[in-house]
């Protein structure tokens, strides 16, 4: 005899599905934003500018390397050859004679101010009486 | 003996200074004359506008002695920059005689005129007189502005012309030596300077137009108009000054040709 008051629940031969694990709902986080702290950047700066100012401070002067004079000479334009003319008087004396045009030349004054005529005052002003 | 030659030596070295001396006096006695002009000015525009103001018989009279002193200051100023004027033409090397005389003669023209002009300041009795004598010189003075300017562009043409002769003798000297050398130099060496002789014996002809500008410009001296007279003189200056720059340049190219004379390649 089956006692029903064993308190064993009859099996249904309905079995429920078992549909593999369920998932949770998914919670809501709330996310945390990252935010940049402005003060890393500002330290950053401080950092760099002080860095650049000690290198500067630190720097020696670069010191340029003294000229030392070099044994080879500097060399001389190849002279050309003189023509016999050259060496006459005639020549001579027209080189001379062109160095002193060009002085005279330099020297005139076409607009001479001490040239200037003189202005004078010619009405008198008196009116006709 | 010895006592007449050193007398001659320091004869023959006394010349120059006295010649230099000559127009150098005249320009600081002409100096002189305008310090004076300007100061018998002041005292007769003092006196001329107390006249007009006050109109009593002791400014006019005032204004009568100082109006005959500036009339015969001015007159004074004028001979004395005349005198100045024929000391530089006397002083003019490069001027050849008879264009020497005829601004001389141009010159001695003005200074009897002004000398006309002084002698009847003497009989100036009351203001309406002055105001005659003066307007005598007034009506001349572009004549004698045009007498002026004519001479003084006289002058300065006269000294480019000598320069230019200058030139051009060197021009041909040049010219005759390198034809005269030309078995010295490579054929290449004459072509160069050949074109540069070119050159510079265009830089003369373009003196020469200057020149025959200045020569066009000046008749507009004889106008009638003071402002035409100024304004002529300034064009003559410009162009002056524009063939004095031609000599210039191909006196610089001379130059450059004579040195490279020396070589023969």
């Amino acid at each position: 005899m089956e006692n029903p008051q064993s308190g064993q629940q009859p099996t249904s031969p309905i079995q429920p599905v078992i549909s593999g694990p369920t998932s949770p709902n998914p919670v809501i986080q709330p996310q945390i934003k990252r935010h940049f702290d402005m003060r890393y950047l500002f330290l950053l700066l401080v950092v760099i500018g002080l860095g650049g100012g000690l290198l500067t401070a630190m720097r020696q002067p670069v010191s340029l390397p003294t000229p030392t004079p070099s044994d080879t000479p500097t060399p001389t334009p190849k002279s050309k050859p003189v023509v016999p003319v050259a060496t006459q008087s005639a020549y001579l004396e027209l080189t001379k004679s062109v160095a002193s045009l060009s002085a005279q030349i330099k020297n005139l004054q076409v607009s001479d101010t001490t040239l200037t005529p003189p202005t004078v005052e010619l009405p008198l002003g008196f009116p006709n009486e | 003996m010895i006592k007449k030659a050193f007398t001659i030596i320091l004869f023959l070295f006394l010349i120059p200074s006295a010649v230099w001396a000559s127009s150098q006096s005249a320009y600081q006695e002409y100096l002189i004359e305008f310090d004076k002009y300007r100061a018998v000015l002041n005292e007769f525009k003092v006196a001329r506008s107390e006249y007009l103001k006050f109109k009593t018989l002791t400014s006019q009279q005032t204004a009568l002695d100082k109006t005959k002193q500036m009339l015969s200051q001015r007159s004074q100023l004028l001979r004395a920059y005349l005198q100045f004027l024929n000391e530089k033409l006397n002083e003019s090397a490069s001027m050849d005689a008879s264009t020497k005389s005829l601004y001389q003669t141009l010159i001695a023209n003005e200074v009897k005129f002004l000398n006309n002009h002084t002698g009847l300041m003497g009989a100036i009795g009351s203001l309406q007189d002055a105001e005659g004598v003066s307007q005598q010189l007034s009506s001349h003075y572009t004549m004698l502005q045009s007498s002026m300017y004519q001479t003084i562009v006289g002058l300065k043409t006269a000294e480019l012309m000598a320069l230019d002769a200058h030139y051009y003798a060197l021009f041909t000297k040049s010219h005759t030596l390198i034809q005269e050398n030309t078995s010295s130099y490579t054929p290449e060496k004459q072509s160069i300077m050949e074109r540069w002789l070119l050159q510079i014996q265009n830089k003369r002809d373009l003196f020469r137009q200057k020149y025959d500008e200045i020569t066009k410009e000046n008749t507009v001296l004889k106008s009638s108009s003071l402002s035409e007279i100024t304004a002529s003189y300034q064009r003559i200056q410009k162009l002056m000054s524009e063939a004095r720059q031609y000599l210039s340049e191909g006196t610089s190219f001379l130059q450059e040709l004579t040195a490279s004379m020396q070589y023969g390649e």
